[in-house]
C-alpha cells in the first residue's frame, strides 16, 4: 500500500517545492490550498502524513485542522507536521499542544523535511 | 451753742423801782415810820418773797426748756445716724458686689420697711456715674428692662453723667426722680462731691426735691453715700474720684420726716431748723413755731447739729403756752404783786409743785422714748451682717450681736466677759485706745477709727477682718464699740486678682485691656507678650487707642467686625494685618471680649492677640500649592479617584469622568469595594481585573504605589486603563486611585508587534521558496526544464522579496518623515499620468490601458515621482486582479468636497473584484485579496497608495464587486485653473 501524504498549503510555490522534495520517495501526494479543503481530504484519504501550513485563508487554519485530525479516532495513524513561517516559541508550543508530531519553520530545508517525513512514516510502519 | 437766758430787763426794773420807793418812804416819813415800816417790810417781804418765787419759777422753766431742746437735738441726731446707717448698708451691698441688680436692690430696700421705720424718707436709690459715650447704651438697657420712658435728665451734654437708675419704691412721686442727674444741681452736686472725696456719708443742703408736685411743697434734703468700684484702689482722694461708681442716696422731705419725730414732745417749745451755720430765713428747713418770727420769745435756745459734713442750726423758742406761765414783768403788775402777796405765795408754792410733777412726768416719758429707741437700735444691731461688739475701757466684751456668732464661730453667749484679744489677738484694750486716739476722727460726739487685722475663729484659724471702732461715754465711763467684718472673701478675691495679674504677665499671647468708659477707649494695660509681638514699649501704648496697630489699613474686614462687636458689647475673633513698631506687618489673630458691669454695659474690652504670621504664610503657601494641585488634578488627562480616611470616595477628576462616564451621582460616597464593583461592570469579563486588595502589598513603605494593573474597559467605549493605587503617606487610610488611559499606546504596541510578526511571516514566505528551491538545486539533479522552472521561481520570489523590502522601507520612511521628503510643487497632472502609463511594465499581459483624458491644463501640488508610484501600484493591481482579461480604463473625474475642488484619477478593471469583507481590509498591510500566492504581491501596495495620497491632501476611494471588477480613484486637491472643462461627477464614485 502506497503511503499517502497530504500537503495543505496556500502558496503554490511552496506546494511545488514540497512536491519536488518528496517526488522520488514513492509517496502518493495530495494537495489542498486551504484548511477547509485540507480537512475534507484528510477525512477522505486518511493520509499517513499531513503537512500543514498554519496561516491560511479560509475558515480553518492549520492548528484547527491539526486539532480535528487528532480528535478523530479514524485518523489515529495520521502524523502531522506543522509547517509555518511562525517561529516564535509560543507558536511552536501551540503546534505541539494541538498534537502535531513535528514542527518545521519556514524557510525550511527540503532535506530536513524529507528526513522528518521518513522518520514519521518509519514510526508508523 | 448758745445757753438759754431768761431776759432780766423787766424784773430788774421792778426791783430797782421797789428799792427806790422804799428808800423814798423811809426818807420822807419819820413819825409814821414804824407803821410804814411794817407795811414796808411787809411789802419788802412781799416783794422779796415774790422775787424769790419768781427766780425759782424762772430757773425751772429754763431747765425744762433746755432739756426739751437738747432732747430734740438728740432725737434728730439719732434719726440722721439711723438714716446714714441704712444708706451705708446699701452702699455696703455695692461695695461687696458692684453688680447689684435692680431686683436685689428692691429686695434690700423693701426689707428695711422704710415707711414704717423711717418716716419722711422718700425712698432709697442708687445713682450711677456714667461716661458720656456709655449714656445711650445705658438708656437703651434700662428701657429694655421695661421702662420705655427712661432717660437721663436733663439731657444737656456734659463731661460726666449721673443718673438715678434704682429708686425704691419706684412709684408715685419717685417716678419723677427716676433717671434724674442730681449732679446738675449745685446743692446736690456739692454733697455728692463731698461724699465721693471723703468716702463717707454726705448731707446735702436744703433743696426742693424733684419728687415735689405743685401741692404741699416742702423743703427737703438728701443724703449720699459713695460707692466705689471694687477693683480699683480708693486710698487717696484722687483714687476715690477715679473709682467712683455712684451713690446710694436717700431723698427726704423735711416736714414729713421731722413732724412725727417731734410730735412726741411738748408743743410749747417751737423748733426751727435752718440749713447752715446761721439763722437765715431763706434756709429754713422746718418750723413748728407758732409765734411770729419777728416777736421776741421769752426763752430761746440756738443749737447746731453737725452731721455728715452738713450743719443744721436749730432755734428752739418757748411758745405762748410756755411763756404764759412766766411773768413778763410789766410795771403795772408791781402793785398787784404786793396786794396779792399771799395769793402769789400760794400760787408760787403751787407752781413749784406743778413744775416738779411736770419734770417727773417728762422724765418718765424720756425713759420710755429711750427704751423705744434702744429697742430699735437693738433690732438694727441684731440684724446687721457685721459683728457688733461693745467693750469696756479694759477691753472686756460687754455685748455681741447675732452676726458675731457666725463670724467668729463661737456661741454669742460665750463671748461677753472675755477679753477682746480672745477674738482679735492683736488687740488689747490699751492698744485699741491708743489707736483710737491717734488715728480716729471726731464724728459728732463720738470718736471713730477703722483698721484691718486678723481675728481668731472658734475653729482656731485666723481670718482677715476689717474693724470700725468707736468710742463713747456712758455715765462717765469709756466704752468701745466694734463693727467687725469678715474680709476673707474680699482678700481671696484680691489674691485671685494678683494671681491673674501674674498669669497675664507671663502669658505668651499679647493681652491688652481698653477702658470703654474713657474718651477714645484708651489701652490701660498691656502685658510683656504684647510688647514683644508689637515692638512697642508699654509706656508707648498706654493711653492710646488700639487702632495705631492697624497702620493705614483701617478698613480691613476684621476691623469692621471689631467695631460691630464693640458697639454691641459682644466678643469676637478676627485676623488682622497689623504693623509692628518697626513697620513690618504681622498677622494678628485677635480675640476680644467685653467686660460687662451689672447693667450689661461694657466697661472694658480685653484683647488677646496671637502672632500667626508664620501660620498664615504657611497656610497661604499651602493654599497656593493646593490650587496648583487642583489645576493639575482637573486638567490632568489621567483619572484620579480619592478615598478619604473613612474609606469613602470623596473626589474624582474630570478625566476620570471622561474615561468611565461616571459622574457625581454615581461615585460620591462609594466604598472601595463598591467602586471596584462599578469598575468591574465596565470591564471585559474575560480580562483579569485584579482587585486592589488582591495585589501584593508594597511592603514597608505604604506611600509607594501598588503595582500597576491593566483594566480592559468595554463601556462606555473600549479603553485600556492602567490603574495604580497610592495610599496616604500618613497611613490614615486615605487612598488615591490613578488611572492612565493607555488605549492608544496599547493599540500602537499591538499594531507594531502584529506588523512585525506579519512582516516577518511575509518575508519568510518568499524566503522559504528561495531557500528550499536553492537547496534542492544544490542537492539533486534535475532535468533542464525543471531546473529552469526552479530558477524562475527563485527569481520571482526574490523579486517579491525585494519589492516587499522596498515598499516596507517606503512606508516606514513616509510614516517616519510624514512626507517631509516629498518634493511637492504645482505641476500639470496629465504628464504625470501619461509618463506613468507609458513606463508601466507588465510582463506576460498584452493588454494596454484605455486612457481617456480630457485636454486640460489641470494642475495639482504633487511630488511627481511619488504620485507616479501610487498610480503604478493601482494600475499593477488592476492587471493582477483581472487575470482573465477585460479592459482597464483610466479617466479623470472631479468633485467638490468641503468647499474644495478635487480631481480624481479613476482606474477601473473588470477583474475578480472584492467582497465587502475584503474591501474593508484593502488598506491593511500585507493583506492580499488573493492569499494563495497565485497573484504575486506584497500586500503593501494599497497601504503605500493611501499614505502617499493622504500626504498630498487627497484620498483613495475603492469600489468593487466580486466578479465584476474594481474601481480605484485617487483624489487630489485641484489647483485653481481657468480652462477646466471636465464633466462634473460630484456625488459619483
Amino acid at each position: 500500500m502506497t503511503r499517502k501524504i497530504l500537503i495543505v498549503e496556500d502558496q503554490a510555490d511552496i506546494r511545488k517545492l514540497i512536491r519536488l522534495t518528496l517526488s522520488q520517495t514513492g509517496f502518493t501526494l495530495y494537495e489542498a490550498e486551504n484548511g477547509d479543503h485540507g480537512w475534507q481530504l484528510a477525512q477522505e484519504l486518511r493520509p499517513d502524513v499531513v503537512l500543514l501550513d498554519v496561516m491560511m485563508p479560509g475558515r480553518l487554519d492549520g492548528l484547527q485542522v491539526c486539532t480535528r485530525i487528532k480528535a478523530d479516532t479514524s485518523l489515529a495513524g495520521t502524523r502531522v507536521v506543522m509547517l509555518t513561517a511562525r517561529s516564535q516559541g509560543t507558536d511552536i508550543m501551540a503546534g505541539f499542544q494541538c498534537g502535531a508530531e513535528a514542527y518545521l519553520s519556514k524557510p525550511f530545508s527540503p532535506l530536513e523535511l524529507l528526513e522528518t517525513v521518513e522518520q514519521l512514516v518509519g514510526c508508523v510502519g | 451753742m448758745g445757753g438759754a437766758t431768761l431776759h432780766p430787763a423787766p424784773v430788774k426794773s421792778l426791783l430797782q423801782r421797789g428799792a427806790l420807793l422804799l428808800a423814798h418812804i423811809i426818807d420822807r416819813s419819820s413819825s409814821r415810820t414804824a407803821g410804814m415800816l411794817v407795811l414796808l417790810i411787809g411789802l419788802l417781804i412781799s416783794v422779796g418773797a415774790w422775787q424769790s418765787a419768781s427766780t425759782v419759777r424762772n430757773d425751772a422753766a429754763r431747765v425744762r426748756f433746755n432739756g426739751e431742746a437738747e432732747r430734740l437735738d438728740n432725737t434728730l441726731q439719732r434719726r440722721l445716724v439711723g438714716q446714714e446707717q441704712i444708706l451705708r448698708g446699701g452702699a455696703g451691698l455695692f461695695n461687696v458686689n458692684n453688680n447689684i441688680t435692680r431686683a436685689q436692690w428692691s429686695t434690700y430696700v423693701s426689707s428695711l420697711n422704710l415707711e414704717d421705720n423711717y418716716t419722711g424718707v422718700q425712698g432709697m436709690g442708687f445713682s450711677l456715674r456714667i461716661a458720656p459715650e456709655r449714656r445711650q447704651a445705658l438708656e437703651a438697657a434700662i428701657r429694655a428692662e421695661g421702662y420705655p420712658e427712661f432717660s437721663i435728665r436733663p439731657a444737656t451734654p456734659r463731661e460726666e453723667y449721673h443718673s438715678i437708675i434704682y429708686l425704691e419704691p419706684l412709684s408715685g412721686r419717685n417716678l419723677r426722680a427716676f433717671g434724674y442727674d442730681m449732679s446738675t444741681e449745685t446743692t446736690r452736686r456739692n454733697a455728692m462731691n463731698r461724699a465721693r472725696d471723703t468716702g463717707a456719708a454726705a448731707l446735702s443742703g436744703r433743696v426742693e426735691l424733684v419728687q415735689e408736685t405743685k401741692q404741699d411743697v416742702q423743703p427737703g434734703y438728701l443724703m449720699y453715700y459713695p460707692v466705689y468700684r471694687t477693683d480699683m484702689p480708693r486710698a487717696t482722694e484722687a483714687q476715690r474720684r477715679d473709682a467712683l461708681l455712684g451713690f446710694t442716696y436717700m431723698p427726704l422731705r423735711a416736714r414729713d420726716m421731722i413732724t412725727p419725730l417731734l410730735s412726741q414732745y411738748a408743743a410749747d417749745v417751737g423748733t426751727e431748723i435752718f440749713d447752715g451755720k446761721d439763722v437765715r430765713p431763706e434756709a429754713l428747713l422746718y418750723s413748728n413755731r407758732i409765734t411770729p418770727a419777728g416777736t421776741r420769745p421769752v426763752l430761746e435756745k440756738l443749737s447746731r447739729i453737725e452731721f455728715a459734713g452738713g450743719t443744721w442750726t436749730l432755734r428752739h423758742t418757748a411758745q405762748p403756752a410756755f411763756a404764759a406761765a412766766i411773768d413778763d414783768g410789766r410795771p403795772g403788775t408791781i402793785l398787784a404783786i404786793g396786794l396779792l402777796l399771799t395769793v402769789m405765795f400760794s400760787g408760787a408754792v403751787w407752781t413749784l409743785a406743778w413744775t416738779r410733777n411736770r419734770a417727773y412726768s417728762l422724765a418718765g416719758e424720756m425713759t420710755k422714748e429711750l427704751s423705744r429707741s434702744e429697742s430699735r437700735l437693738k433690732t438694727i444691731v441684731e440684724t446687721a451682717p457685721d459683728a457688733i461688739i461693745t467693750l469696756d475701757a479694759e477691753g472686756i466684751v460687754a455685748s455681741v450681736n447675732r452676726a458675731a456668732e457666725s463670724i467668729f464661730g463661737r456661741a454669742a453667749e460665750g463671748m461677753p466677759g472675755s477679753h477682746i484679744s480672745c477674738l482679735i489677738p492683736e488687740l488689747h484694750g490699751r492698744q485699741a485706745m491708743a489707736r483710737l486716739s491717734s488715728q480716729g476722727q471726731q464724728r459728732g460726739d463720738a470718736r471713730v477709727a477703722g483698721f484691718e487685722g486678723q481675728a481668731l475663729h472658734g475653729d482656731g484659724r485666723n481670718f482677715p477682718i476689717s474693724i470700725s471702732l468707736g468710742e463713747f461715754d456712758d455715765a462717765g465711763r469709756r466704752h468701745l464699740s466694734f463693727i467687725v467684718r469678715d474680709i476673707s472673701t474680699a482678700r481671696r478675691a484680691a489674691a485671685d486678682l494678683h494671681l491673674r495679674d501674674r498669669a497675664l504677665e507671663s502669658s505668651g499671647n499679647g493681652v491688652v485691656i481698653a477702658d470703654m468708659r474713657l474718651p477714645d477707649e484708651p489701652i490701660i494695660y498691656c502685658n510683656p507678650a504684647f510688647e514683644r509681638i508689637s515692638g512697642y514699649r508699654r509706656n508707648e501704648v498706654l493711653g492710646r487707642n488700639c487702632r495705631f496697630l492697624q497702620g493705614g489699613e483701617t478698613e480691613q474686614a476684621g476691623v469692621q467686625a471689631i467695631r460691630q462687636a464693640l458697639a454691641n458689647g459682644q466678643p469676637c475673633n478676627v485676623v488682622l494685618r497689623n504693623y509692628r513698631k518697626d513697620g513690618t506687618a504681622f498677622w494678628n489673630e485677635l480675640a476680644i471680649a467685653p467686660v460687662l458691669d451689672a447693667r450689661g454695659v461694657a466697661t472694658h474690652f480685653v484683647g488677646v492677640q496671637n502672632d500667626i504670621t508664620a501660620r498664615v504664610q504657611a497656610s497661604n503657601d499651602l493654599l497656593l500649592r493646593q490650587q496648583r494641585l487642583d489645576a493639575v488634578f482637573s486638567l490632568s488627562p489621567d483619572g484620579f479617584v480619592g478615598f478619604d480616611a473613612n474609606g469613602e470616595l470623596s473626589l474624582f477628576n474630570p478625566a476620570f469622568s471622561r474615561m468611565t462616564g461616571f459622574g457625581e451621582a454615581d461615585l460620591t460616597g462609594l466604598t472601595e469595594g463598591e467602586f471596584d464593583g462599578l469598575m468591574r461592570g465596565l470591564c471585559d469579563p474575560a480580562q483579569a481585573n485584579p482587585a486592589v486588595d488582591a495585589l501584593p502589598s508594597p511592603g514597608g513603605d505604604k506611600s509607594l504605589p501598588t503595582p500597576v494593573a491593566i483594566l480592559t474597559l468595554l463601556r462606555p467605549t473600549r479603553r485600556i486603563l492602567q490603574r495604580s493605587v497610592r495610599k496616604g503617606a500618613d497611613g490614615l487610610g486615605e487612598k488615591v486611585y490613578y488611572f492612565r488611559d493607555v488605549t492608544h499606546e496599547t493599540e500602537v504596541d499591538r499594531m507594531k508587534s502584529e506588523f512585525l510578526s506579519t512582516a516577518a511571516h511575509e518575508l519568510r514566505t518568499p524566503m522559504a521558496s528561495i531557500f528550499g528551491y536553492s537547496e534542492l538545486l544544490l542537492t539533486r539533479d534535475f532535468d533542464t526544464e525543471t531546473r529552469h522552472d526552479i530558477a524562475d521561481t527563485i527569481h520571482r520570489q526574490t523579486r517579491i522579496l525585494t519589492d516587499m523590502v522596498d515598499e516596507l522601507l517606503d512606508l516606514a520612511r513616509i510614516e517616519a518623515r510624514a512626507g517631509k521628503d516629498f518634493r511637492q510643487e504645482l505641476r500639470p497632472l496629465l504628464p504625470i499620468i501619461r509618463d506613468t502609463v507609458d513606463n508601466l511594465l507588465i510582463r506576460n499581459d498584452p493588454r494596454s490601458i484605455l486612457v481617456d483624458l480630457p485636454d486640460t491644463g489641470i494642475r495639482v501640488s504633487a511630488d511627481g515621482a511619488k504620485l507616479g508610484q501610487a498610480l503604478t501600484n493601482v494600475l499593477a493591481n488592476a492587471y493582477k486582479y483581472s487575470p482573465a482579461g477585460g479592459d482597464i480604463r483610466l479617466t479623470l473625474i472631479q468633485r467638490r468636497l468641503a468647499g474644495q475642488q478635487q480631481v480624481g484619477i479613476c482606474v477601473r478593471d473588470e477583474g475578480i473584484g472584492m467582497t465587502p469583507e475584503t474591501l474593508a481590509r484593502v488598506f491593511e498591510r500585507f493583506y492580499r485579496a488573493d492569499p494563495s500566492g497565485n497573484i504575486p504581491g506584497t500586500g503593501l501596495g494599497m497601504s503605500l497608495v493611501k499614505e502617499i495620497l493622504e500626504i498630498h491632501g487627497g484620498a483613495v476611494d475603492v469600489a468593487s464587486e466580486p466578479g465584476t471588477g474594481t474601481a480605484v480613484t485617487l483624489w487630489l486637491p485641484q489647483a485653481p485653473s481657468a480652462d477646466l472643462i471636465l464633466a462634473d461627477v460630484t456625488g459619483e464614485n
